[in-house]
């Protein structure tokens, strides 16, 4: 296993006095995408959230235990947690396009970083971006038009445009159909797809059909543990744990 | 009867109204509540309403309704050439009204009997002086016989007061209990009362604003009968002299208040910008729980008492420091009023104002955006700069607009911080005035009321009203159409 990006062990998560993750080990291989499942409450939008340290704004939050990305530990107290954001980048449930103009909301990232050395070059990486994420020639008449006024599913895109345009190695998606129609939802998983040529992408779903469609591991998280972990194929055919195989055929969650 | 006992016995009718009610709508259900429409209650709350309300209605148009029919019967017997201007004939009434009270206070202390108190007295003024009511001069035969008939109207429609209102109540309790039947609906009719009511208190507050723009407008246009509107907007010069003939132009109040309330924003909106960031943003829990009800508490100090700050604290540490051997050595400031005393004071009244607002305002962003921008490895205070406020600031706007509105009608502040002076002035150190403290001076002097010098105050109060109604419906609509975009 040469390629793992991702790699967690002893992971613990207590918010307040809830132990919300117990002892999760997860290995997450570059260039692929890992799904993480489960019932609701079982933990695994709190784990992702782990892997860019977004715990970290919510005060009664606490992680214990080691993750490393290629090999270096985020919790380690010389990463800045901001530094990391940027190389692990998220996307939420809700699609959440800033009050900016289409534009401005893809190039936020490329000019906080300062990726962009002129004009043409952020135009470049902007409209880069926005091909990526397959919405460029949707909005490309109108890029200075407010971002918010896109329909959900071009604003869902627009998010991964932006996360992508800041150039992450990591990009973690908490749920990022569950806001939108079958329509949209394709169009973002046949982009999901794409973007696994470049990078590791973690995707927490609620769907196992998207869950199985999409990616080639999956994880199944219940009650704060991590149960199975394995091929995607594997899980959705033979689990070898009866809760995941409950799960999988309805009986619960 | 007076009004006061009628009142009382009407709600007395209304509590047995109450008990009755409530009592036969159980005896109509035979014992059994859940056989009626509605909770017992419901019944003896609609027999008590009943009761109370078309009497007292009527009692209410009734005490405005008869001075006003009996005054206009009396005022036709007085001879034209006793009342030839309104000046005179209230005067005149006055009297009327005097001796009829006079008259039948005699009778009541069986000084006169009742067909005395209404055939000719010659002897009146003596005879009421006897019992303790003076009169200023002789009472003329028309004014006595004025009164005699002041005097029988008004009992007359005491009288028919009294069987009226008493015999509504009793007409309303008698049919609202006749009404009562297990399937009646109670409590839809109740319910239509209380909605009723609440119409009213709106309509009631709606009306009152009208009231006083109306009352505002009238006078205004007598000041401009006056006085020239052109010198009063377009003038140069305030210098309102009581002997007439004064140049009373809003221009340079207008100035002194735009100044000030320039100064009071300029102190005012960053720091409580900056507090409110701050307060909303990076404090924790415990702190915010308690600076925020302290930032507060600067809300309830009365601004007389910001007045006395100015006056007592800042205005002469500021000429302590820019004054005639002050401690910058420059005579810029010759006295402690100022416009920056003013300014600034006010500028410290109004920062609860902008940052519990603004805290609201960004604490309605919501929490999606901060994590999209903390996602994308922005740093705190780059994602307030650059997400949180811009997605808040129509709000805040609004905000600052609001409190735009209060600085340029505040007046304690200004009348003990800033002076009396009206003048044109860039200096920030020079005593000026405002719209507010100059209404206030117009109308306490003891001037003529009807003066232009007086009046001018209604078209200065109209005017900063129509200012303030200006702004606030602007910041109203800003904050509305903010509130929209995410709720």
């Amino acid at each position: 296993m040469d390629n793992i990006k991702i790699s967690a062990s002893k992971v613990q998560v207590y918010y307040g006095d809830n132990h919300a993750i117990k002892d999760v080990d997860v290995q997450i291989k570059d260039k692929t995408v890992t799904a993480f499942i489960g019932p609701s409450g079982c933990g695994k939008s709190t784990f992702l959230r782990c892997l860019n340290r977004m715990n970290d704004t919510i005060d009664i939050c606490r992680v214990e235990g080691d993750i490393l990305i290629d090999g270096e530990d985020i919790y380690d107290r010389r990463v800045d947690p901001v530094q990391l954001r940027a190389k692990v980048g998220m996307m939420f449930q809700k699609p959440n396009p800033f009050p900016k103009s289409i534009y401005d909301n893809v190039a936020y990232g490329p000019r906080i970083h300062g990726l962009a050395r002129s004009k043409t070059d952020l135009d470049e990486i902007v409209e880069k971006s926005l091909r990526r994420a397959a919405i460029w020639d949707e909005v490309k008449d109108r890029l200075t038009a407010p971002g918010t006024g896109l329909s959900g599913g071009q604003q869902q895109r627009l998010c991964i445009a932006r996360a992508v345009a800041t150039e992450p190695e990591v990009l973690l998606m908490d749920e990022p159909c569950s806001a939108l129609d079958p329509i949209a939802t394709a169009q973002v998983e046949e982009l999901i797809e794409e973007l696994r040529q470049s990078y590791a992408v973690v995707i927490v779903t609620h769907s196992m059909q998207q869950a199985a469609r999409v990616s080639q591991n999956t994880a199944f998280f219940h009650l704060g543990s991590l149960v199975e972990y394995g091929d995607t194929n594997q899980i959705f055919t033979k689990p070898s744990d009866p809760r995941t195989e409950s799960y999988i055929t309805g009986r619960i969650g | 009867m007076p009004a006061l006992w009628l009142t009382l016995i009407v709600l007395a009718l209304a509590v047995l109204g109450v008990w009755l009610g409530r009592a036969y709508a159980l005896r109509s259900a035979g014992g059994d509540i859940r056989a009626l429409h509605s909770l017992p209650k419901y019944y003896g709350g609609f027999v008590g309403l009943s009761t109370l309300i078309p009497a007292l209605g009527v009692l209410v148009v009734w005490l405005v309704a008869q001075p006003v029919l009996i005054d206009r019967t009396v005022v036709s017997m007085i001879p034209s050439e006793m009342a030839d201007d309104t000046g005179t004939l209230s005067l005149v009434m006055s009297d009327v009204r005097r001796v009829s009270n006079g008259l039948s206070l005699a009778v009541e202390q069986g000084v006169l009997s009742n067909i005395e108190a209404a055939s000719v007295l010659p002897e009146v003024r003596t005879t009421l002086a006897g019992i303790g009511v003076a009169l200023g001069s002789d009472v003329a035969p028309e004014i006595l016989n004025a009164a005699q008939t002041y005097r029988t109207l008004d009992a007359l429609g005491h009288f028919w007061r009294m069987v009226i209102v008493l015999g509504l109540a009793v007409l309303g309790l008698g049919a609202a209990l006749s009404k009562i039947a297990p399937e009646f609906r109670a409590r839809n009719v109740v319910e239509k009362v209380v909605l009723a009511l609440l119409i009213a208190a709106a309509s009631l507050a709606i009306l009152s604003t009208v009231g006083i723009v109306l009352s505002m407008l009238f006078e205004t246009r007598n000041f401009f009968g006056l006085h020239s509107w052109k010198d009063f907007f377009l003038g140069g010069k305030w210098a309102p002299n009581f002997r007439g003939d004064s140049d009373l132009s809003i221009l340079p109040l207008l100035w002194g208040t735009i100044y000030i309330s320039i100064i009071a924003l300029l102190v005012s909106v960053p720091i409580g910008l900056f507090a409110a960031i701050y307060l909303s943003e990076y404090a924790g829990r415990k702190t915010r729980g308690i600076a925020k009800p302290l930032i507060e508490i600067l809300a309830g100090i009365p601004t007389i008492v910001y007045g006395l700050f100015a006056l007592l604290t800042v205005g002469p540490l500021l000429l302590r420091t820019f004054g005639t051997d002050g401690v910058l050595g420059v005579e810029w400031m010759s006295g402690t009023n100022a416009v920056l005393t003013a300014g600034l004071v006010m500028g410290i009244m109004l920062i609860p104002f902008v940052s519990s607002l603004s805290d609201d305002i960004i604490n309605a962003v919501p929490q999606s955006m901060r994590d999209g921008s903390l996602g994308l490895g922005a740093t705190k205070s780059e994602t307030i700069r650059q997400v949180v406020i811009p997605a808040a600031l129509p709000g805040i706007v609004g905000a600052i607009l609001l409190a735009a509105s209060r600085a340029i009608g505040e007046t304690m502040i200004v009348v003990l911080g800033a002076g009396a002076i009206a003048k044109f002035s860039l200096n920030p150190l020079d005593a000026m005035t405002t719209i507010t403290t100059r209404i206030v001076s117009q109308l306490t002097g003891d001037g003529d009321f009807a003066s232009p010098e007086t009046l001018v105050a209604f078209a200065l109060g109209l005017t900063l009203f129509v200012l303030t109604l200006g702004l606030n419906i602007v910041a109203l609509h800003i904050v509305r159409t903010y509130r929209e975009q995410y709720e």
